[in-house]
């Protein structure tokens, strides 16, 4: 199904050192407010989402970055539950694992744990791993404590934008696009500072 | 002595001048800042080094203009302090006590901060980038640049992948922000214990904590805001941290102790008095002489001094002791004598007046401006009480008639003095009781012994500090050098060595404003690394390769390193104002003609030895030194009590000389009782286990001031029953007005009053068991047939 949330996670983990490193560079662009859709229409469709309890599938990841010609590209898999969290794992072009729970994140490289990310250390970054397991789970009021919440489509098809409510999210993120129909299907990640990241995910299966 | 017009004139010019007191305090008042309540006031500036004074004032203005808040509930709790502590910063906020009130990092001075070092990225490196590269070793750096890419999302860069293809600024800017403690997330700055989570809000004003003013808008402010976790039902709980609380809740103690026991002395006084005399007029005319004598002494000190502290306040209040001596004989000479019992007492009051001021007078040399305070407050005191003796009194009553019979204190004194035997052998017994304990007494000067604050003000306190591991400032090292560039490379050499401490565990953290800008050889030799290791080689192009990029990329990438133009960031150039925004303690900059001085702030230090090891290693590198705040102030207080023993021992010197001239070979019976009394004190504090401070030697002045009266009197008078009344009253209102303090829970009162009441009352017993031999023959009609004699 979909990956959206981890795309969120690092990059929000990467928004607490931002609170230093990032301001700087964005001028967030001044976003049209989203029509403000009732959690009595995004509901059914989060439902729809968290209905699945185990998915796995396989994702690519294309990075369109400033200043590059080219876009980035990446591919691996993925496995959610709502017991054991998300698994990430990078094949392409090197292997990296991002293990994301709602404690926190742990990415290893060969093995050899390169980066924890845990509530003592990093708040914000549990904040992020929260919120990316809420798109899984198809948490509704963990989303709203964050972002604004727009959407449109049925559960065949549809789209769900959320642009960030707070400023220290809203000076990383520009605004995040998630697809799906009976799984995630897509998301992108406009950052603030111009730089894109979409994923599509492809489940290949779900118990 | 004086004729009625020349009298008259003189006290009509001395009520114009206490005129002009009472028009001067009534104006001073009106303005505020009258009083100052910081210990630290009294002491001298420290060490005599300009720029020393001038580090230390700026690392504790950042601390001490500051308030922290931690507003929390427990973590099972469904209750989220975030709104609360919100509304509660808004209300801190709108109070307009405070300049600034924060609950989240300001993004303004991280924007600045990333824009200042975005042109200096190959030349700005942290340790373990440099280390990586220097070894030739870059791969780690590949590789974490590769996972940051691939991985979804991953960090925003702070400029693009050609540009900085290895993160080297990213890096930089990671390890400027402090680690543990206190964390930026989305909704605000928090921190968390094992049960607890909080919101953090900083809040800081302008002025001194130490201004009685400010502490009160603050704490005003406080007390209203907290107001919002009343609705809370008890479930959000508010800690608070900040040097304002603590000064505040001791210059509150101290202020109303120092009216509690006051009144309640001054209500005792009054009561002894009127027992005594049983006359109005008798109460009144003490009060009147001890209330101008208190009027000229405030007026004069802040003419001075432009502030008087809450502990000259406190010393002053034992002034009511001694300046009431003149009315007490005046008085209890009328009373027995009647008819003008000025001229008859004169000669005693002169001399003990000069003597007491001279005691004091002596103070005022000294290099402490405490005692300077205080030796002014006290000798202008007495002064003014004496002279109001000496031009109202004979004013008033002058005709009242000699009391028919003995008072009941001048019978019991007659009853105890007949009983002399026995009272010298309690006497030899306390003598050798202070003998055994004397060579027991100990000092001991450390600052906090001295400090009030309540138990859980201090709790909290301690709270907050190791939650947010912040530091307390009264700590740091010093680094000075001929120029800017030489202080930046002596820190960085300094720093390796406390690096190791704080792997070490031994040092929880520092700030060094070269963390934020590395001296220009280190950025020399960061850029000829990265230009080494990066511009040519295989590392670019293979990275870029990897992620699908093109070989024009990496070549731009390449091209666009050795390009970089040489310039340098300095912490003296305007651009580099966002640093010393954000870190405005750590760089002094020139302080003098040929002296540039920076600051490297110390976190908690794990261990009891750390303080000698950081001496250590700022002895090893020229132009650093380790400054201790705490340790320096006790070494102050050490300092000012040796001050003190050796200008106490020079005010006996002079007073004996003085008495000589007069008394000769009986001096001793004059100045024995206050010094064998103050020696017998201190015996008797040590043997008790009491350890002595600064402010136990302030009390032994007081014991001489009082002491000596005692002494003079009880000689001019020969030791008649009226002079013996006078000293006994005095002696009591002495206990009264000071040795109550004993009782105070603030320290430096405590020390005082434990001093003098013992003090005081071991020098009358002493000079009553040596000179009341007389007394117990004597009676009223012997004694009127002296006077008529003397008279002829």
């Amino acid at each position: 199904m979909l990956k959206p949330s981890a795309t969120l996670g690092v990059s929000y983990l990467a928004s607490r050192l931002a609170a230093w490193v990032l301001a700087g560079l964005m001028v967030a662009p001044a976003l049209q407010a989203a029509s403000e859709v009732s959690g009595a229409d995004l509901e059914p469709l989060l439902e729809h989402i968290s209905a699945a309890g185990t998915v796995e599938g396989e994702f690519r990841q294309q990075k369109m970055l400033q200043d590059m010609e080219s876009s980035l590209d990446s591919r691996g898999s993925f496995t959610f539950s709502a017991d054991s969290g998300l698994q990430w794992r990078v094949e392409e072009p090197i292997s990296t694992q991002l293990h994301v729970t709602a404690e926190g994140m742990v990415q290893t490289q060969g093995g050899t744990e390169v980066l924890r990310l845990d509530a003592a250390e990093a708040p914000l970054a549990v904040t992020v791993s929260q919120i990316l397991l809420a798109v899984f789970a198809g948490d509704y009021q963990t989303l709203e404590a964050h972002f604004e919440l727009a959407a449109h489509g049925d559960t065949d098809g549809w789209t769900l934008i959320l642009v960030p409510e707070t400023e220290v999210i809203a000076r990383v993120v520009q605004r995040i696009t998630v697809e799906g129909g009976d799984y995630l299907t897509g998301l992108l990640l406009e950052e603030a500072n111009g730089d894109s990241t979409r994923v599509q995910l492809h489940s290949t299966s779900s118990r | 002595m004086f004729n009625d017009v020349r009298g008259r004139r003189s006290a009509v010019v001395w009520a114009l001048l206490l005129g002009a007191c009472v028009v001067f305090l009534t104006m001073r008042f009106s303005e505020g800042r009258v009083f100052d309540t910081s210990i630290l006031a009294l002491l001298p500036d420290s060490q005599h080094d300009p720029v020393a004074e001038l580090a230390t004032i700026t690392v504790q203005d950042r601390f001490a203009s500051q308030a922290l808040f931690l507003v929390g509930s427990p973590k099972g709790s469904k209750t989220d302090p975030g709104p609360i502590a919100d509304e509660f910063a808004g209300q801190l906020r709108a109070s307009g006590a405070f300049s600034g009130v924060t609950t989240e990092l300001d993004p303004e001075v991280q924007s600045r901060l990333a824009d200042l070092y975005r042109p200096y990225r190959y030349q700005l490196l942290t340790a373990e980038v440099r280390r990586h590269l220097s070894v030739g070793d870059p791969k780690p750096l590949v590789d974490e640049a590769l996972r940051q890419i691939v991985s979804p999302g991953g960090s925003p860069r702070a400029v693009s992948l050609p540009e900085d293809p290895l993160n080297l600024l990213g890096h930089w800017l990671r390890n400027l922000q402090p680690r543990g403690g206190i964390q930026a997330t989305g909704s605000g700055l928090v921190v968390e214990s094992d049960d607890y989570r909080y919101r953090v809000v900083m809040a800081a004003f302008d002025g001194s904590p130490f201004g009685m003013d400010r502490q009160q808008a603050v704490l005003a402010a406080v007390a209203r805001a907290s107001a919002v976790l009343d609705s809370t039902g008890g479930e959000i709980v508010l800690l608070r941290s900040g040097v304002v609380f603590h000064a505040a809740a001791g210059a509150e103690q101290a202020k109303s102790e120092i009216s509690t026991i006051g009144a309640g002395s001054l209500l005792a006084i009054a009561l002894l008095l009127l027992w005594h005399f049983r006359a109005v007029a008798s109460l009144v005319l003490p009060l009147v002489s001890i209330g101008t004598g208190m009027l000229l002494a405030l007026a004069v000190s802040l003419a001075f001094f432009g502030q008087i502290h809450i502990v000259t306040l406190a010393f002053g209040a034992g002034l009511v002791g001694v300046s009431i001596d003149y009315s007490l004989h005046y008085l209890c000479y009328r009373r027995q004598f009647g008819g003008n019992a000025l001229t008859e007492i004169l000669p005693g009051i002169a001399l003990g007046l000069m003597s007491s001021v001279l005691a004091y007078a002596a103070q005022a040399f000294t290099p402490f401006p405490g005692l300077q305070q205080m030796a002014l407050f006290s000798a202008t005191g007495l002064v003014g009480a004496w002279v109001t003796v000496v031009l109202w009194f004979p004013l008033v009553g002058a005709r009242s008639t000699p009391a028919s019979q003995a008072t009941p204190l001048g019978q019991g004194l007659r009853r105890l003095a007949q009983a002399r035997t026995l009272l010298a052998a309690v006497l030899g017994v306390l003598v050798l009781l202070a003998a055994i304990g004397l060579p027991q007494l100990r000092f001991h000067d450390d600052l906090r012994a001295l400090s009030s604050s309540p138990p859980d003000l201090l709790a909290q306190e301690e709270k907050v500090r190791a939650l947010s591991r912040a530091s307390g400032g009264a700590q740091f090292l010093l680094v000075q050098g001929q120029e800017a560039q030489q202080v930046l490379e002596a820190e960085e050499a300094v720093r390796q060595e406390l690096d190791g401490l704080v792997a070490d565990g031994h040092l929880e953290s520092y700030q060094a404003i070269s963390q934020f800008i590395p001296s220009v050889r280190r950025q020399q030799h960061n850029l000829e690394l990265v230009q080494t290791q990066l511009a040519s080689g295989d590392v670019l192009p293979e990275f870029f390769a990897l992620l699908g990029a093109s070989s024009t990329t990496a070549q731009r990438s390449q091209a666009r390193i050795q390009a970089q133009p040489r310039g340098w960031l300095a912490p003296d150039a305007a651009e580099a104002a966002p640093v010393h925004e954000l870190v405005p303690h750590l760089w002094l900059g020139q302080v003098d003609d040929n002296t540039v001085a920076s600051v490297i702030s110390l976190g908690a230090m794990g261990a009891a030895s750390v303080p000698e090891q950081l001496a250590g290693i700022a002895a090893g590198q020229s132009g650093v030194r380790y400054i201790d705040r705490a340790a320096e102030i006790s070494g102050l207080l050490t300092g000012y009590r040796e001050t003190v023993t050796q200008w106490l021992l020079l005010a006996y010197g002079i007073v004996v000389l003085l008495l000589a001239c007069r008394y000769r070979g009986s001096t001793w019976r004059v100045v024995g009782p206050a010094l064998a009394a103050t020696l017998m004190t201190f015996g008797l504090l040590a043997l008790f286990g009491q350890v002595m401070n600064l402010f136990n030697l302030l009390a032994a002045l007081l014991i001489l001031g009082v002491g000596l009266d005692m002494g003079i009197f009880s000689r001019e008078s020969r030791h008649r029953s009226h002079a013996w009344e006078a000293i006994t009253l005095s002696a009591i209102t002495s206990a009264l007005a000071f040795g109550l303090l004993a009782l105070s829970d603030t320290p430096v009162l405590h020390h005082f009053g434990i001093t003098v009441l013992p003090g005081i009352f071991l020098t009358w017993f002493l000079a009553f068991v040596a000179g009341s031999g007389s007394l117990a023959t004597e009676n009223t009609t012997t004694e009127v047939l002296i006077r008529g004699s003397r008279k002829a």
